[in-house]
């Protein structure tokens, strides 16, 4: 009996070894980057898929990194399965790491995209979105980079990097789009891409691999600013200023850099080491209204012109001027958003809804007009911290 | 009858398995979807609740030590009343015992292989189940005390991973809509968090040495399963929104996706699907015991180990048929799975209660039977 029940335990071992579902990497087409355009039937989709044989051989291979498909149809998930019919193997959606929409697809809205996004199994929740600008998902895709030699790879590194550093980015990912979209008194802000010198003669375009052999490559896809939505429809662009003071404003600023002027001759550059925001809401006379409050510890990068940053009494003017310039900036993004784009990118509606719940009860249902309105007050506060190696500038004339 | 004994800290880790399986990776979802942002407060109220549940299980279990429940429904309401309460409460378990297998292959065709057919998945989990009944439930709390021990690290560690994405913001405003939404999402938590012990009433009075520290362990075990689904809820709402919980099928799994730490701590999620595993296993071998002994007991058998076969057989074809799709799992989750535990989770015992009390205080008769 016991002999029996043993033998009974192993042979199914042999016939059920693995997994059921099981798919060999070979079999697998990796998907790296997924473009959505709008066309008259629908929808216009481009996957990026990684060339195994490019990215693994030890020899150099005359060929490119990724592959570009696009299909055309009514619906993404027909469309993802339509591609069976071009490409070798099965799509493997599991280490999508950028999705790029089409402009006009923003325009119209992307809630049904990111339905797919949610809901397919395969995709996880670590991919960046980003939008186009003045292109199409399906240009974005297509240009090939040097170094990082998979494109969808570069524009999610570059999209952290810049982000990081610079400020004018920002990342975001499924489930904060999705949040923002469904929040009453909050709009998502998505980064755009555009494509560098877009030149008429294909030839040389970055989409040949012969382009990755000169130093100077043509076009290549750059991240632009940030595109502001109204719920899930895109309606406007802010460029670089007014994209840092939007980050400036929601806290989002790790480092950066920025110069102020001071007077006609002195330009100070500022490394921006830390950022931090404070939004707060105030009640006057029954009407909200908003606080932001920034504090920015920098160091000081360039000084051009006769300005000694040693000095004492100048730390002052040091900070004064830096302080100016980040409301300056901060002012700018606030007109364009309360007077042409209209939309609250800033969450200010969720900051009035967790201080103040039952005014925003009042006003939740009114609140895009209720934002065109509201004042802003902004306090920014800079804290100058080091000079760079060296401290007085070299080229001043001693004062005797 | 039998005379396998367990530990007071194997009593322990089935009460927290028990409690923790049937709700670390769903509940997250039903309790935001009523209490939104403020669902974490009824993670913390419910167990407040429970205590008093659970203290009534341990006080039933405590006057009649030697019998299995369906001996003490019996005893407290008389041969023919009784014989059809337990024959409800035994039918229950069987039931039960189906849906937790249905739960994990309709998890694993969701996310990870949707080509494998879900009876595959399901034949794995009742053939570990048959097994561990034939092994006896000396076997089974020896495992579960292994099972709390790994599930509880492997849970802590993703949550620990998952706390730099979490956003403090989530959760406010707090007490927005009022303590209604909470209290009526307690009682949703309850269903999945307290009721379903009422299984372990099959196994403490009886299979237990020293019944008198048996309310301390029952008691430590379900505080521990609280504070573990407490946190599971919290951080689904710190890290994800109560939107996105509220509508995702699985969201303490969706939690894990979002582990992103560095470049080394990515991709980790099965983390979290291993410790529902475990204690999903564990609270449908507490229904498919309870199940098994209930019935042995009502029809008379010697020895129970005869119709576990039987049995799982019967649990293996109904998981596969028991939901017809996730639509109406959906509903029954909502729908019926409330008011049928609820029946026999707090109205037959705390009716058990009444009936003992007013049997040996006011006539004074012998409750012993």
């Amino acid at each position: 009996m016991k002999k029996l029940l043993a033998i009974l335990s192993i042979v199914p071992i042999i016939f059920l070894s693995g997994c059921w579902s099981s798919r060999e990497i070979n079999t697998m087409a990796i998907v790296i980057g997924i473009g959505i355009d709008k066309t008259e039937s629908g929808y216009l989709v481009t996957v990026q898929v990684l060339n195994q044989k490019a990215i693994a051989s030890k020899k150099p291979v005359d060929e490119p990194s990724v592959i570009l498909y696009s299909e055309e149809g009514k619906n993404l998930e027909e469309i993802m399965r339509r591609f069976t019919t071009k490409t070798s193997s099965i799509l493997y959606n599991a280490h999508l790491r950028i999705v790029v929409i089409g402009e006009d697809v923003a325009k119209d809205g992307i809630k049904d995209i990111l339905d797919f996004f949610a809901r397919g199994h395969e995709f996880r929740t670590d991919f960046f979105f980003v939008i186009t600008k003045d292109t199409t998902a399906n240009r974005v895709l297509s240009i090939l980079t040097p170094f990082e030699g998979v494109p969808g790879m570069k524009m999610f590194d570059s999209l952290k990097n810049s982000e990081d550093t610079w400020a004018s980015t920002k990342s975001i990912r499924i489930v904060e789009l999705v949040n923002d979209i469904l929040a009453d008194g909050k709009n998502p802000v998505i980064t755009g891409v555009e494509v560098t010198d877009e030149i008429t003669d294909n030839k040389m375009a970055t989409t040949s691999i012969d382009a990755l052999k000169q130093t100077q490559v043509t076009n290549r896809t750059k991240y632009f600013g940030l595109g502001a939505f109204k719920k899930d429809k895109l309606v406007g662009w802010l460029d670089e200023d007014e994209s840092k003071g939007y980050n400036y404003i929601i806290g989002n600023v790790k480092e950066t850099v920025g110069y102020a002027e001071y007077g006609q001759k002195v330009k100070i550059t500022y490394e921006v080491i830390s950022a931090k925001s404070e939004i707060k809401a105030d009640l006057v006379n029954g009407k909200p209204t908003m606080n932001v409050k920034i504090d920015i510890i920098a160091n000081i990068g360039t000084v051009d012109g006769e300005f000694d940053v040693s000095k004492k009494e100048n730390e002052k003017i040091l900070s004064d001027i830096a302080e100016k310039k980040v409301k300056l900036i901060c002012k700018k993004v606030l007109n364009k958003t309360q007077k042409d784009l209209k939309t609250d990118i800033f969450e200010f509606g969720e900051v009035i809804h967790r201080e103040y719940p039952k005014v925003w009860e009042k006003i939740k249902d009114d609140w895009n007009n209720e934002f065109v309105n509201i004042p802003v007050k902004i306090t920014v506060d800079v804290k100058i911290n080091q000079l760079g190696q060296i401290t007085k500038p070299f080229f001043i004339k001693e004062k005797e | 009858m039998d005379k396998i004994k367990i530990t007071n800290h194997q009593l322990f880790s089935l009460t927290a398995n028990g409690a923790i399986g049937g709700s670390v990776i769903v509940i997250a979802a039903v309790v935001t979807s009523i209490a939104k942002q403020d669902a974490w407060i009824a993670a913390l109220v419910t167990p407040a609740f429970g205590m008093l549940i659970i203290w009534i299980y341990w006080f039933l279990g405590s006057q009649y030590h030697g019998i299995t429940f369906v001996g003490i429904i019996k005893n407290i309401f008389g041969k023919w009343i009784g014989l059809i309460v337990a024959a409800c409460f035994v039918f229950l378990c069987v039931i039960i015992s189906s849906h937790l297998p249905w739960y994990i292959s309709n998890f694993m065709t969701t996310q990870t292989m949707p080509e494998t057919p879900a009876y595959a998945i399901n034949s794995l989990f009742v053939i570990a189940f048959v097994i561990a009944v034939l092994y006896g439930i000396e076997t089974i709390a020896r495992a579960s005390e292994l099972f709390i021990y790994f599930a509880s690290i492997l849970f802590f560690l993703a949550m620990i991973l998952v706390l730099p994405n979490a956003k403090i913001e989530n959760i406010q405003p707090v007490f927005e809509k009022g303590i209604i939404p909470i209290l009526k999402s307690s009682v949703f938590l309850s269903c999945f968090l307290t009721f379903p012990l009422i299984t372990l009433m099959m196994i403490y009075p009886i299979n237990l040495t020293n019944i008198s520290e048996a309310k301390k362990s029952i008691f430590k075990g379900y505080l521990w399963a609280g504070f573990i689904i407490f946190i599971t809820i919290f951080m689904s709402i710190l890290v994800l929104g109560s939107t996105i919980t509220a509508n995702s099928q699985y969201p303490t799994y969706l939690l894990a996706k979002e582990i992103n730490v560095g470049i080394i701590f990515t991709r980790v999620e099965f983390l979290i699907t291993a410790v529902w595993f475990v204690t999903q296993f564990m609270i449908g071998i507490l229904f498919f015991y309870a199940g098994v002994i209930g019935l042995s007991e009502l029809l008379g058998l010697k020895d129970h180990k005869r119709i576990v076969m039987p049995l799982g057989l019967i649990t293996l074809v109904m998981s596969g048929v028991v939901f017809p799709d996730a639509i109406y799992q959906a509903n029954w989750v909502n729908l019926v799975w409330p008011p049928y535990v609820i029946t026999y989770g707090l109205i037959l015992p705390v009716l058990l209660f009444l009936v003992f009390i007013i049997k040996k205080w006011i006539f004074k008769m012998d409750t012993r039977g």
